[in-house]
């Protein structure tokens, strides 16, 4: 039952050279799942494995609940960790590593046995327990190591990309078996991914990362309903939110392609984006009565079952639009339509305007 | 009744993999008399130099120790009279001495000691260098520097220890003069129940930046993750050394230990540059190298002893040599 709060918490290595982290602010409520999200590179890891205690803060404040921990080694903030390879000890079997927190912590045996043999079935390892970690499959190591983490009932629970080294199938079994799980222990867990289908499947609330800060914390459906600057709308949607770059003069837009689309919002700049996404767009081959549309030629169209993804060029910029069904060729003349509510207003620095 | 029933279930599981095991050989056998005499042709080679090379004068000399020698010729069979005469000879076993532990106890005890002494202080030694230098700034330099001793002639080692023990000038002396140990200041290399200590120290100089080497790489070789899976689990320095470097690395160590053994069982130069042909006063650290050097190259020369003397070092040896062979 641990809450975590970071203040302005940095990280810098090589003497200042590289910024790994710059002022991280963020609470971490008592048994959310809260997870990292954000492209390679972008410190979401050094972010983990400083409440880990893995790194130290070269600034800042981590909290648990009131206490200052972050100066404290790993092994007294009981926290609990998944690697992405998951760190099994290759010379133990299954059984020796999911009790080995237990013994380093001087837990008599007989409570030992119990525990382990607790979290096994409660992950379906009991048959493997006297397997090596060689001997066993990608999913089953996977299980093994959060058995591992959760045997010694941690107060927080770490992830870092666990998912990643499965294949998609087993990936998704075990993205809904560690909901469940975190569900049913409910310990505070930090998640880290750049997959932003587990960001959104899984978090409770999100925290987008980029170039070592938080652009955005928010619940996944409001991420996406209202991502905050346009590199978030970039980042978030599969494929992303389509933008527009233009100007603004007399209540309207005048976008580079050419069309001008009406807009009742206010705002102080002139240099302004809009942004749609790919399934809120319309595509037709006739012109439209409606004000909110943009003309553009079909580039590739990509059946893909669900829904078929239309790659339309606009003024030399890519735009995906995601139907149902179509009948558009490559080459023909389209025009985008679009409900006015569904269109996003980002101002010249980036920033929502609505 | 259960052990008997026991040993019918594992001689039923035995036989059923050899059988499949067979019957996959007989197929390919059949099948591949091209493929047989295509590794016979490439193996004659190597097995025709291994014959003649390392069989062969190991044969020779198994069956030369059972005849007596004038000089390098072969005389008449003697049976075990030269093997007897060895172990009676005080510079091989010196059995009076022996059995009240004072140095000289003759080659064969005096190897063994040089090996009991010297295989756990290198290897350990290698080992916490090679842990101390792993996250260390300039430890090429460092590692290098130790390393230095391997790749130094081992007759130039021996030099080496006769200028750092010279009870005049030697920095030995000095540095314990200099440490206020004014009473410990000795002729290191010709005290006779100490010199052999003196010596074992600079092989292990010499091996432990050998087994230093081994363990730096089998070290880089442990992936990162678990040390710090380790660290938060709970598991303190010791414990992370107890529970996840030392297991990981004994394949290593398994290595060191016996590479130790065999380069003391072989060690010539060191004992011959700081002692003479006679491996010291009274050959107080001579080492079996060193007797075979002195029955087969000294007047009066005995072959024949040479022989069970070179015979003895390789039984010790082949174990060793098999071990290592048939590691994974």
């Amino acid at each position: 039952m641990t809450r975590i709060s970071m203040r302005s918490v940095s990280k810098y290595f090589d003497g200042g050279d590289t910024v790994a982290n710059y002022k991280l602010d963020l609470e971490v409520e008592d048994g959310e799942f809260l997870v990292f999200l954000g492209p390679s590179g972008c410190g979401k890891t050094t972010a983990l494995r400083m409440i880990a205690g893995l790194e130290t803060p070269s600034d800042g404040e981590i909290y648990f609940d009131d206490d200052r921990v972050d100066q404290d080694p790993p092994a007294d903030r009981n926290v609990a960790m998944v690697f992405q390879n998951y760190a099994l000890y290759p010379h133990m079997n299954v059984r020796e590593n999911i009790e080995y927190p237990l013994k380093v912590r001087d837990v008599p045996p007989e409570e030992r046995d119990e525990r382990v043999a607790e979290v096994a079935e409660l992950l379906h390892i009991e048959d493997q327990l006297q397997s090596d970690p060689a001997e066993i499959s990608g999913g089953q190591r996977q299980r093994t190591s959060l058995a591992r983490a959760i045997v010694r009932e941690p107060s927080v629970f770490l992830l870092d990309e666990p998912l990643s080294n499965l294949d998609a199938k087993l990936r998704l079994e075990m993205r809904s078996e560690l909901k469940r799980l975190q569900n049913e222990l409910d310990i505070t867990t930090v998640y880290v991914t750049h997959n932003q289908e587990e960001a959104m499947s899984m978090g409770d609330r999100i925290a987008v990362m980029n170039e070592g800060t938080i652009r955005q914390v928010a619940e996944p459906e409001e991420l996406y309903r209202r991502p905050q600057t346009t590199w978030i709308a970039n980042f978030i949607g599969s494929p992303p939110m389509n933008l527009f770059p233009g100007h603004r003069r007399n209540g309207s837009i005048d976008l580079d392609s050419g069309d001008t689309v009406p807009t009742k919002t206010e705002t102080e700049s002139d240099d302004v984006s809009l942004g749609i996404r790919p399934e809120d767009m319309v595509v037709t081959t006739e012109p439209p009565e409606s004000e909110w549309s943009i003309q553009g030629t079909v580039e590739t169209v990509e059946p893909l079952g669900e829904y078929v993804l239309v790659n339309v060029d606009v003024a030399g910029e890519l735009i995906n639009v995601k139907v149902p069904s179509t009948e558009v060729e490559p080459g023909t003349t389209v025009y985008l339509t679009f409900e006015p509510e569904d269109a996003y207003l980002y101002d010249g620095d980036g920033i929502l305007v609505a | 009744m259960a052990t008997e029933h026991s040993t019918e279930r594992s001689t039923e599981r035995a036989t059923e993999p050899s059988a499949e095991h067979s019957f996959e050989d007989t197929r390919e056998q059949t099948v591949d008399w091209e493929k047989v005499k295509a590794i016979v042709v490439f193996m004659v080679p190597g097995l025709t130099l291994f014959a003649i090379f390392s069989v062969g004068p190991m044969v020779y000399s198994a069956f030369g120790s059972f005849y007596a020698w004038d000089a390098f010729d072969l005389q008449h069979f003697v049976g075990f009279d030269t093997w007897i005469e060895t172990f009676q000879n005080d510079a091989i076993i010196n059995w009076d001495n022996l059995t009240s532990l004072e140095y000289p106890m003759g080659a064969l005890p005096q190897n063994l000691i040089w090996m009991v002494v010297h295989v756990p202080l290198s290897t350990f030694l290698g080992l916490g260098l090679a842990l101390l230098f792993a996250d260390l700034r300039g430890r090429r330099i460092l590692r290098s520097m130790v390393f230095l001793a391997f790749t130094t002639p081992t007759v130039v080692i021996g030099l080496v220890l006769l200028f750092v023990y010279d009870p005049q000038a030697g920095i030995f002396n000095a540095f314990l003069s200099g440490v206020g140990l004014e009473g410990q200041v000795r002729n290191w290399l010709q005290e006779p129940q100490i010199a052999i200590y003196a010596l074992i120290a600079g092989g292990v100089w010499v091996q432990t930046g050998f087994s230093m080497l081994l363990y730096s790489s089998a070290l880089a070789g442990i992936d990162p993750s678990l040390l710090e899976s380790a660290r938060i689990d709970g598991a303190g320095r010791y414990r992370r050394f107890r529970d996840v470097i030392w297991p990981l690395v004994k394949p290593v160590t398994a290595v060191v230990v016996i590479m130790g053994m065999i380069w003391v069982l072989r060690i010539f130069a060191i004992v011959y540059a700081a002692g003479g042909p006679s491996g010291g006063p009274n050959g107080v650290y001579s080492v079996l190298g060193l007797e075979v050097y002195q029955s087969a190259f000294s007047i009066p020369i005995r072959y024949g002893e040479a022989m069970v003397v070179a015979l003895i070092e390789l039984f010790i040896a082949l174990p060793m040599a098999w071990y290592i062979a048939s590691m994974d």
